[in-house]
């Protein structure tokens, strides 16, 4: 409609203070400090296109290209609110980051990649046209393969090569969906593609691809083995930002082109049985990031039903979900940071008695697993109670079943995680107390959790705000 | 028919032993009785000016040059390898010959069928107007050449300290 | 005579004869070669884009885009040679560059098959010399592999040149594809011919069962000669002339790909792809893995060749000028891992990243862009040819082709695991960065991998787009 220059903001500035930060050395400024002004300018960017859609207007930038691959942005109602949850939580993130990352040789690249991959994500949420999504999702796919090997050790960028592999397979999936489409239609603009009969070989394409970067079974091997990243890496790319990536193209794709029921029965299934193997692995794992990696599996699941089941409540609930989940996964996984700082050990068996160390860390945990149960009146309550309504609202018992299943063993994953590590054991003791620890680290993992609990007592306003979307 | 069968297998004959001598000279020898074979052949088939070229060339001159060098080499025992080659290169030769005949039969036929090469101007106006900028290549093979010598056989002085 | 032969041909040519007697002033050498390739860069850069010349238009603007692929990859080789190449015959040096890029040249801006063969005798005689110019066992083993296949090559391609003579009574491209669409000529014959030529050239290019001379050839040559031939010999030589053939056989077709050659070209291009790319894991030298994936990625090119439809064969020549940019770069970071680390050897050097950062980084960009990855330019060469193979109703090659990038991907990241992404071992501790000199050249890379990229419709438009609108 018009050229919005304003739009590129959030896609230009993080993607050009990547480049400025990788010479930070040189201009001897702290990197940590550079990246988490640039979030924080990245986040009020994002804010200032609520006063747009609001009003119903959505900004577009639109620049023409021949082939099909038109520069295409557009800051609709469904973008905005998935941009605002990454940036908010990406913030949050580098501020925890400022405690955690030591002022080591590898920190200007992790400053680099992690403004790198928020340029490309918010690119991502925002592009209209399937190929310039596709680029974007590759470039998050790179930050995150440097990311995910930060430590440098042997096994690290073994399990860095092996995510990259297993995303980069999963996206040329997605790669040829989008050349069928190409083909057939000769345009890729997601507006010019509302309403044609896609080709089921192309829908299936792209689900395998979505599929693969938001870890459903069997494509999650991934996910837990990412789990040799910094903590906050983990919790950037496996709770709040890169998993998201792959269900909010499916819902964005298929919400201008919708699937039919067969197929949408085919994901429902798909993603449940997703749900209860993680689940059933979180029951029996003892390495603490990777029982909280499998929530993760667990969890986007419930988003996918939101979304695959076409109600308006579901879709809904499934933006909700990815807010709610991005809050509180986050903070366990930044508590998980803390807890291992603190334990020196990944192993729950290991662990107990920690609250008494660690007593902030611990209600802040606590806080964020009671939203990822859904325990009312935590913001994760309002999200599940609303995807699993739109589950019955399908009409198929099965699927409504698995998911409530699903929900079940979150509760009993999490309370048995909560329990060893927090209070079982009760003669352990500790030489580092939370004294100890950075002050960042301790109170970016205080917000999150306390977010928690307001997001659900003030769930009104996101809400207000998505029911325009459908 | 006969002629050419003769010439043929002389050639080829004279060009396998023209590999497989020890004595460079008798090499050099071979290669000169196989390009005289070569050029009969080209004179039985109506190209007078294509054997006189191959005659001279390289019957003579190359022919000449392998001598004069050869006779400059000291030609050690030690520097020569008994290679599996010597002795199953007829084999080898025989063997392709066997199957091309077999299995090309179909494929001969078809090739030997054609001739439409009738070309209306003389040799000399094809060379220097049609055909120039050949000769410029031609040209630039000749440079490549020197200079190719010239750098495999030069003064070696970096042959000691190399930074490969 | 024309333009360009005087200044693609007998310039070098003069200047190599002139370069050949100065040993002793290396500067000087250095600096004819380099003015020589400059111009040749300004002048067909200025021709396209700047004087707008309609000559440019299909064929002629394919043998523009390969001109400035020769011109960039001789420019950059030329002066990255004169700091890392460490001899006393620098003048002979230059003057077989000069004499191969006159060469070059010549293959790609003559429209007769005879032609093709007497330059492609002096690329090859230059490429002998080149290679085994430091006389040691590793290099002269390697040239005479090369000798002898390509030799074998020379043989085959004189042959369906003269058969082509005896049947149509000429021997340029435009008589071989008048033999083709009209009925004139035995097809069976037209299939020898064809059948002939393209397995020269498939030799000349590296693709499998014929890519053994590849990798000891590179890894015998020293590092400048191995950046120039897997850069832009191997393309001319081969690929060049496989995507020309092809163009005569999509005319034909009509876009129907019936013709068996063609689809034996494809086959052979498909087959290389996988082998190169398996080959390329398990090697443990970085220059032999290098060559590997050369191979693999003119697999590519001849699979989009052998379609000869107009997108594909606008995604065969992007292709081909991609893996120039981002192959020469390659090596020329083994040159400066060789010098700074003192070895080739993967399993030796450990680490490196955070002490040679420009060569870690320019190393990344320039895999991650063989392998496909967005936003840089090996992204949108692939998506065309995957494109072309899908349309075609080609899908098993379309998807084989898509995944294995994967393989490349693979092999790409495991290099990049222990040399650069790992712990600094402590032998190499003391390593540092290649001098900016050296760097340079493969900046000028970087950026147009990175440039053509994001600007990827443009150059589209500005240099595909003639080419293949001639084709519809």
């Amino acid at each position: 409609m018009y050229y919005f220059p304003s739009l590129l903001y959030p896609i230009l500035l993080p993607i050009l203070g990547s480049l400025f930060i990788a010479y930070n050395k040189k201009l001897s400024i702290r990197p940590s400090v550079v990246a988490v002004i640039i979030a924080a300018l990245v986040f009020v960017s994002n804010i200032y296109f609520i006063s747009f859609t609001n009003h119903g207007i959505s900004p577009e930038i639109f620049l023409p290209m021949s082939l099909g691959f038109n520069f295409f942005m557009q800051a609709d109602l469904m973008s905005v609110f998935m941009a605002l949850t990454s940036s908010f939580l990406s913030l949050i993130i580098l501020i925890y980051c400022l405690g955690y990352i030591k002022k080591d040789e590898y920190e200007t690249e992790f400053y680099s990649m992690a403004i790198l991959f928020l340029g490309a994500m918010m690119g991502l949420v925002y592009s209209m046209n399937l190929m310039w999504l596709f680029i974007f999702w590759e470039i998050t796919a790179i930050a995150s393969w440097r990311l995910v090997g930060y430590f440098r050790a042997d096994a690290d960028t073994l399990k860095a090569n092996k995510t990259f592999l297993i995303t980069m397979g999963g996206a040329l999936f997605l790669l040829l969906g989008i050349i069928i489409i190409l083909l057939n239609f000769q345009t890729l603009d997601l507006n010019k593609l509302q309403g044609q009969a896609i080709p089921t070989l192309a829908v299936v394409f792209i689900i395998i691809g979505a599929f693969s970067k938001s870890a459903i079974f069997p494509f999650s091997t991934w996910l837990p083995d990412a789990g040799v990243a910094p903590s906050p890496v983990t919790a950037m790319l496996h709770a709040a930002v890169l998993v998201k990536i792959g269900v909010f193209a499916f819902a964005k794709i298929f919400h201008y082109i919708p699937l039919d029921v067969d197929m949408s029965t085919l994901v429902l299934y798909m993603t449940g049985i997703s749900s209860l193997i993680a689940g059933g692995a979180a029951l029996i794992e003892t390495n603490i990031k990777r029982i909280i990696a499998y929530s993760t599996i667990s969890q986007i699941g419930f988003i996918f039903l939101g979304f695959a089941t076409y109600t308006q409540i579901g879709f809904v609930g499934g933006m909700l979900f990815i807010l709610m989940h991005g809050i509180s996964k986050a903070g366990l996984f930044l508590a998980a940071g803390t807890i291992e700082h603190t334990a020196h050990t990944k192993d729950i068996s290991k662990m107990g008695n920690l609250f008494k160390a660690i007593p902030i860390t611990g209600v802040a945990f606590g806080l964020c697993a009671l939203s990822v149960m859904g325990i009312p009146p935590f913001g994760g309550f309002f999200s599940k109670m609303m995807v699993i309504k739109s589950a019955a609202g399908f009409g198929n018992p099965v699927i409504f079943t698995i998911f409530l299943l699903g929900a079940l063993l979150t509760i009993l994953y999490l309370t048995r995680l909560f329990y060893l590590v927090f209070f079982g054991s009760p003669t352990k003791s500790y030489k580092e107390t939370e004294k100890g620890t950075s002050n960042w680290m301790v109170y970016s993992v205080l917000t999150l959790g306390v977010l928690s609990l307001i997001s659900g007592l003030l769930v009104k306003f996101p809400l207000k705000f998505l029911i325009n979307v459908f | 028919m006969i002629e050419y069968i003769i010439l043929i297998t002389l050639l080829l004959v004279s060009g396998a032993a023209a590999i497989m001598f020890k004595n460079m000279l008798y090499a050099a020898m071979g290669l000169a009785v196989c390009s005289i074979m070569l050029a009969f052949v080209m004179f039985k088939l109506n190209a007078p000016w294509a054997g006189v070229f191959e005659l001279s060339v390289c019957a003579g001159l190359i022919t000449v040059l392998f001598a004069s060098t050869v006779s400059m080499v000291k030609t050690d025992k030690k520097y020569f390898v008994q290679s599996k080659m010597s002795k199953y290169l007829p084999l080898a030769v025989i063997i392709f010959g066997l199957i091309l005949l077999s299995f090309g039969k179909p494929f001969l036929t078809v090739l030997m069928a054609e001739h439409k090469a009738h070309v209306s101007q003389s040799v000399g106006d094809i060379i220097w107007n049609v055909r120039f900028k050949d000769l410029i290549a031609q040209l630039a093979i000749l440079v490549a050449g020197v200079v190719a010598i010239k750098a495999f056989f030069g003064k070696h002085s970096d042959e000691v300290e190399e930074k490969k | 005579m024309d333009l360009i032969f005087i200044n693609f041909i007998l310039l070098p040519l003069i200047a190599a004869v002139v370069t050949a007697f100065l040993n002793n002033k290396s500067k000087l050498a250095n600096g004819i070669c380099v003015a020589v390739f400059g111009y040749h860069l300004l002048y067909i850069l200025h021709n396209i884009l700047v004087a707008k010349t309609a000559f440019y238009t299909g064929m002629n603007m394919l043998s523009g885009i390969m001109l400035i692929a020769i011109a960039l990859v001789a420019l950059t080789v030329a002066v990255f040679s004169y700091f890392a190449e460490s001899t006393n015959r620098k003048g002979i040096y230059y003057a077989l560059m000069l004499i191969l890029v006159a060469g070059m040249n010549g293959i790609v801006s003559t429209g007769d098959f005879f032609s093709i063969y007497i330059f492609l005798e002096v690329v090859a005689v230059a490429s002998f010399a080149l290679i085994a110019f430091y006389n040691n066992p590793l290099s002269t083993e390697g040239a005479i592999k090369y000798f002898y296949l390509s030799a074998f090559a020379s043989i085959l391609i004189i042959l369906s040149v003269s058969l082509l003579f005896v049947f149509t009574g000429d021997t340029s491209f435009t008589a071989l594809q008048n033999a083709m669409t009209s009925n004139a000529t035995n097809p069976t014959a037209l299939n020898i011919i064809l059948g002939l030529m393209v397995v020269g050239f498939m030799v000349k290019t590296g693709l499998v069962p014929f890519h053994t001379w590849t990798p000891d050839a590179y890894q015998g040559a020293s590092t400048s000669v191995s950046a120039i031939l897997a850069g832009i010999v191997t393309k001319v030589a081969g690929a060049y002339m496989l995507i020309r053939i092809a163009i005569s056989l999509g005319i034909i077709n009509d876009g129907i790909k019936t013709n068996s050659v063609g689809f034996a070209i494809m086959v052979f291009g498909l087959i290389t792809i996988l082998v190169g790319a398996i080959a390329a894991m398990k090697q443990n030298n970085f220059k032999r893995m290098l060559a590997f994936s050369s191979v693999s990625q003119m697999g590519y090119i001849a699979l989009a060749a052998g379609l000869a439809t107009p997108l594909a064969l606008a995604g065969a020549v992007f292709h081909l000028f991609n893996h120039a940019t981002f192959k020469t770069p390659l090596f020329f970071n083994a040159r400066a891992l060789e010098q700074q680390a003192g070895s080739c050897d993967i399993d030796k050097l450990k680490g490196l990243g955070t002490k040679m950062p420009y060569t870690a980084w320019s190393s990344i960009v320039a895999m991650l862009s063989t392998a496909g990855l967005p936003p840089l330019s090996g992204f949108w060469s692939k998506v065309l040819i995957i494109a072309a193979l899908w349309e075609a109703g080609f899908h098993t090659f379309a998807i084989v082709a898509l995944f294995a990038s994967l393989l490349t991907l693979a092999y790409f990241i495991n290099f990049q695991r222990t040399v650069f992404f790992g712990k600094v071992s402590p032998e190499l501790k003391n390593v540092k960065e290649v001098g900016f000199k050296y760097l340079l050249p493969v900046f000028v890379f970087v950026i147009l991998i990175v440039g053509i990229g994001l600007a990827f419709t443009t150059c589209f438009e500005t240099f595909i787009e003639p080419f293949i609108r001639f084709l519809t």
